[in-house]
């Protein structure tokens, strides 16, 4: 379930927003609440409010007073375009360097990758 | 009903023995609170003063205001559960249950029953013919349908199977937020238990060396991983819990907010910088010199 | 939430009696049954012996419930207080709660003592059986209900008390001191036989001491006196008593 490592709150946040970028959770579509969250995780519930707040702070979620948590409207296209930009941040970049580490050069990457392309294309 | 608790400068002696130094801290209720700490190292002594089981020797307690040793109107609101209890041995489970009944103020007989049924206790037989995961269950039983406005739960449940203890887990959770109280359950068994405290406390040889939101002290540790030099260099001036060494390689577990620029500092320095559990935290938090590594 | 709730001490008396109902009940049909018998024994010429008196056997049958009692009072704070604090109740409430109870008790068994003497004279007047009184007592005709019943309910709750204070020296110090309470918690009623004088404390005091008694007014004062110490001194040694786990 959880790591027990980094904060409770950040993980049900990205757990979240990993619904929301796969499609499961639809934006304007109500989110569980922090106690049905609370008792399904076997949390504290206001962990879960924790983890709820950010996301509303962030605008992924909106609050409806006295029904709930939704899903804002755009929510999935900034959490979309979050991800992009922390792609090259997070994944590529950090891909180069551990290429650049142990001799693998560039133009082999490149190449590794247009195969697979094809591969999947076929 | 949420009842806050103000202790001051707590100390408890039993004879020339400190089991308590100069230990404050204020709750303000309404929360599950986790005590912890090692065995001796003054957990029982605390809740039993904050349950008016026995009173301290210098400071002072106060709850909802007030000091509650032999204090009618708060004793009746705080429910201590020790695992082996302090029931009436020779009672039949269902007198120790009517007792309880009719003692506390907010009893929930259905609440009760439905428990009983849960836990299958058997209502005729005598306590002390109990087996130790039956008198937990009993014990959890007391402390849940009590909806005492401070319920205390002094490693109760620990007599019984790792089922039996999540299902009180649940429970526990479910009634928090269907009536919400305070909650204070002291344990080790922190993996298990961590995720229901809200705020936490360690106590280490009778003084209360932490009291923190938990997820505050879990973003707060942290586990530094590089070569000996670079890693003695980046955590200068941090709170170092513990340090371990594998040829080369060192790494550190600290305490303390690492700010942005000290994990760019610590990316650029090639260090790795990991996450670390509660249960690691505390361990590291509670050793004792003469533990050894 | 609910309403209404009994009160604390009434709780705890409820629940002590509660808790020895059965011991009691089964205490008294024991005892009647052997005292019936000896009675019968006694003078239905069954023993044959000249030096036996064959007179009323109920005056001097107070020694067992005296004991009974002393031995349930020293079972009162170890067996009890742990789970009444551990309900949240304070020691206050126990002491109370506790006197009451023994207050209770000792009524009930005053009762059965005083209903006892016109039991026993019917059944010696259908046999024609001698009755007389042959101790010393408060009363001095077997009519004298009011006084029965006080001399009965005060040595009972003097014993009990007395026993009540043993339990709690034991359950407040050690065992040393605790051994040193045991002779202090005596003192209350031997207080009470020598302040009574009845029965063969009665015969001690004025037949061979040649002691007058107290006045009857001075007497109920006193008697009324030493109960309240009783509870005084138990509330005294628990009032910070500490909740141990296991006493027994």
């Amino acid at each position: 379930m959880f790591d027990d490592r980094s904060p409770i709150y950040q993980q049900i946040a990205d757990k979240i927003k990993d619904d929301i970028v796969s499609g499961v959770l639809q934006e304007d579509e109500q989110v569980m609440s922090t106690n049905q969250y609370a008792a399904f995780y076997r949390i504290n519930p206001a962990t879960a409010a924790k983890g709820f707040h950010l996301l509303t702070e962030e605008g992924i979620l909106y609050k409806k007073r006295g029904i709930g948590m939704f899903v804002s409207g755009e929510a999935r296209q900034t959490l979309l375009a979050q991800r992009r930009d922390r792609f090259f941040e997070e994944v590529v970049d950090q891909m180069l360097e551990e290429a650049v580490k142990i001799g693998v050069p560039v133009t082999d990457i490149i190449g590794h990758i247009e195969q697979g392309k094809r591969r999947d294309g076929e | 009903m949420t009842l806050s608790i103000e202790v001051k400068q707590l100390q408890l002696k039993y004879g020339s023995f400190t089991a308590l130094h100069d230990v404050s801290f204020q709750l303000e209720g309404g929360k599950i609170y986790g005590l912890l700490g090692r065995n001796g190292s003054g957990k029982t002594s605390l809740l039993s003063i904050l349950a008016s089981y026995r009173e301290q020797s210098k400071g002072s307690v106060a709850i909802g205001g007030e000091a509650p040793f032999e204090n009618a109107g708060i004793m009746e609101q705080v429910c201590f559960i020790q695992e082996s209890g302090y029931m009436n041995d020779a009672s039949r489970v269902k007198d120790v249950l009517k007792l309880a009944a009719s003692c506390w103020p907010n009893w929930d007989a259905d609440y009760a029953s439905r428990l009983i049924k849960h836990y299958e206790l058997p209502l005729k037989k005598k306590v002390t013919s109990l087996s130790r995961g039956m008198k937990s269950a009993l014990g959890v039983t007391l402390g849940l349908a009590s909806r005492a406005p401070i319920t205390i739960f002094d490693e109760a449940y620990l007599g019984m199977d790792a089922p039996s203890r999540y299902s009180f887990y649940e429970e526990l959770l479910n009634d928090y937020m269907e009536t919400p109280r305070t909650f204070l359950l002291s344990t080790h068994l922190i993996e298990e238990v961590g995720t229901l405290f809200e705020e936490v406390l360690i106590l280490d040889q009778g003084r209360l060396i932490l009291h923190e939101e938990t997820e505050t002290l879990r973003a707060r540790g942290a586990a530094i991983t590089g070569s000996s030099e670079s890693v003695d260099r980046f955590v200068e001036g941090l709170t170092v819990l513990g340090e371990q060494k594998l040829g080369k390689t060192k790494s550190v577990t600290v305490y303390g907010e690492l700010t942005d620029e000290m994990r760019k500092r610590a990316q650029a320095e090639g260090l790795e910088l990991g996450p670390v559990s509660l249960q690691d935290l505390f361990v590291h938090m509670t050793k004792k010199r003469g533990d050894g590594q | 939430m609910s309403g209404k709730r009994k009160h604390p001490v009434l709780n705890v008396t409820d629940h002590v009696m509660y808790s020895y109902r059965w011991t009691i009940i089964g205490y008294w049909i024991v005892f009647l049954m052997i005292y019936i018998g000896i009675g019968i024994l006694l003078n239905s010429n069954m023993i044959m012996d000249e030096d036996i008196d064959k007179v009323g056997v109920w005056e001097g049958a107070s020694v067992s419930p005296k004991i009974f009692l002393l031995v349930i009072g020293i079972l009162m704070t170890p067996m009890s207080l742990a789970s009444f604090v551990s309900n949240g109740i304070t020691r206050r409430h126990f002491v109370l709660g506790v006197s009451v109870s023994i207050a209770a008790f000792s009524a009930i068994f005053g009762v059965i003592m005083t209903a006892g003497y016109p039991v026993e004279q019917l059944i010696y007047e259908q046999n024609n059986w001698p009755l007389e009184l042959r101790n010393p007592h408060l009363f001095t005709s077997t009519s004298q209900v009011g006084w029965i019943f006080f001399e009965y309910f005060c040595l009972f709750f003097t014993y009990f008390g007395s026993g009540w204070l043993i339990g709690t020296g034991f359950y407040r110090f050690d065992w040393r001191i605790g051994v040193l309470i045991t002779l202090v918690a005596l003192l209350p009623s031997f207080a009470m036989e020598v302040l009574l004088s009845s029965d063969w404390m009665g015969s001690l005091m004025q037949s061979v001491l040649e002691v007058q008694r107290t006045p009857l007014a001075a007497l109920v004062l006193l008697a009324l006196l030493i109960l309240g110490l009783i509870i005084l001194m138990n509330y005294m040694m628990l009032r910070r008593v500490a909740i141990k786990k296991k006493t027994f």
